[in-house]
């Protein structure tokens, strides 16, 4: 089933969960609509000819927009944002995913599949070819997998916060190279990849916001 | 400075007062769920209307370079993963999402409620404004009201501790980030009053800012 029919069902499904109202406490979900959001760090490892056995280190941030079925699972559309360094390249990631979430007392793990674009922005020295074709960035795209697993807390204030740690798996598929004419942004090249992967580890802490 | 340099130091100035400003319960604005569809259709005419007049003015150009009624028709069914800039799809966005929400808390939507026609104007702009000159876009459906939920949340509650601290420029500046806390919905009085005597006619006015 593809990414918009997910989309479809799960905005449905949104539309149906105004009622839901119970209190929500890390050992005890109520049904409904739920958004967590929360920030943190990640590392990645890029496998490819030109970033071959490169780590990148880097913030992130993640929101997890979840419909809790019941007490124990939960269907999620979820978005992490992650930054990575690596050399001239700052590379801006973006996992779109639709996930499963599953709690065990105070503790959840959760399992996810989507596509993510991931944009290098050269910052320093812009290779020669790219300058010579007005190339602003680069933009992969591709499926990602992953799963996490982390542990709810509940303050005395009666805040719902989290820490999860996160690994992911990335197949970057095809690579545009994105010029711009004015404002708009336009594609001058596209091309297939092989064998061009990341895996990333990351850890999060946040919020349940509501 | 420029203007990303900005945003940055307004959200993380935002986010270190909004935890404390959570703590804070002044001026919390009236809540409601029992909205009828004629409320709902006026406040998601005003979101639409308002969307159109900022896209007109702030896109004049690109539509003129770019857009059709083609487009308009076509668009709708290509939906996919654009290739805009971090600046579009990451604080642009945002904050338009931040002033959906915000706009519908000040008309008393509750967090779930607000968020949730948050969304629908979301899905409003990137599927019948938007396609004049581009696809509607994964990132933009999704970041839009969500990233905006969570900015509109922090915003709010800043503004409202900043009101209920009663000192000028505090309120000032709660004006300032959250503009539409001035709307009536939040805890404050207008009072009107038409004075008439032989000599003069007037109308005396009190608001607490």
């Amino acid at each position: 089933m593809s990414f918009k029919v997910y989309l479809l069902l799960f905005t449905l499904l949104c539309g149906r969960t105004l009622l839901a109202s119970t209190i929500f406490t890390p050992e005890s979900w109520s049904k409904g609509l739920h958004l967590l959001a929360g920030g943190g760090m990640n590392t990645s490892y890029y496998t490819s000819l030109g970033y071959q056995g490169k780590i990148g280190l880097g913030l992130n941030f993640k929101t997890d927009l979840g419909y809790y079925l019941n007490d124990r699972w939960a269907l999620e559309l979820s978005s992490t944002v992650k930054f990575n360094k690596l050399h001239d390249f700052l590379v801006w990631d973006t996992l779109f995913t639709f996930g499963v979430r599953y709690r065990v007392r105070d503790f959840f793990i959760r399992t996810f599949y989507g596509r993510a674009p991931t944009v290098f922005y050269s910052i320093d020295n812009t290779p020669l070819q790219f300058e010579e074709r007005s190339v602003a960035r680069l933009q992969y795209d591709g499926p990602v997998m992953g799963f996490g697993f982390g542990q709810m807390y509940l303050t005395d204030g009666g805040t719902n916060w989290f820490i999860e740690l996160t690994a992911t798996y990335q197949d970057l598929e095809r690579v545009s190279l994105i010029g711009l004419k004015g404002e708009v942004p336009v594609v001058i090249e596209q091309s297939r990849q092989e064998d061009t992967k990341i895996l990333g580890l990351i850890a999060s802490v946040g919020v349940l916001v509501f | 400075m420029n203007s990303r340099k900005l945003i940055l130091i307004l959200c993380i100035f935002t986010w270190t007062f909004a935890a404390q400003a959570a703590k804070e319960r002044h001026y919390l604005p009236v809540e409601r769920e029992d909205f009828t569809a004629k409320e709902k259709l006026l406040n998601f005419s005003i979101v639409y209307a308002a969307q159109w007049g900022i896209y007109y003015l702030t896109q004049k150009q690109a539509i003129k370079d770019h857009g059709s009624l083609e487009n308009y028709y076509t668009n709708p069914f290509r939906v996919r993963f654009d290739n805009d800039s971090f600046d579009y799809n990451i604080f642009q966005h945002t904050l338009s999402g931040q002033f959906y929400y915000l706009f519908y808390r000040s008309q008393a939507y509750t967090e779930k409620g607000a968020f949730f026609w948050s969304f629908m104007s979301s899905l409003a702009f990137e599927f019948t404004i938007e396609t004049v000159t581009e696809n509607p876009s994964f990132q933009d459906i999704y970041q839009t009201p969500v990233f905006g939920t969570v900015a509109g949340i922090g915003i709010e509650r800043l503004s409202r501790y900043l009101h209920g601290t009663n000192n000028f420029f505090a309120h000032g500046l709660a004006y300032l980030i959250n503009p539409l806390s001035i709307l009536p919905n939040f805890s404050r009085a207008l009072i009107a009053m038409p004075t008439v005597t032989k000599e003069s006619a007037g109308i005396m006015a009190y608001y607490e800012f």
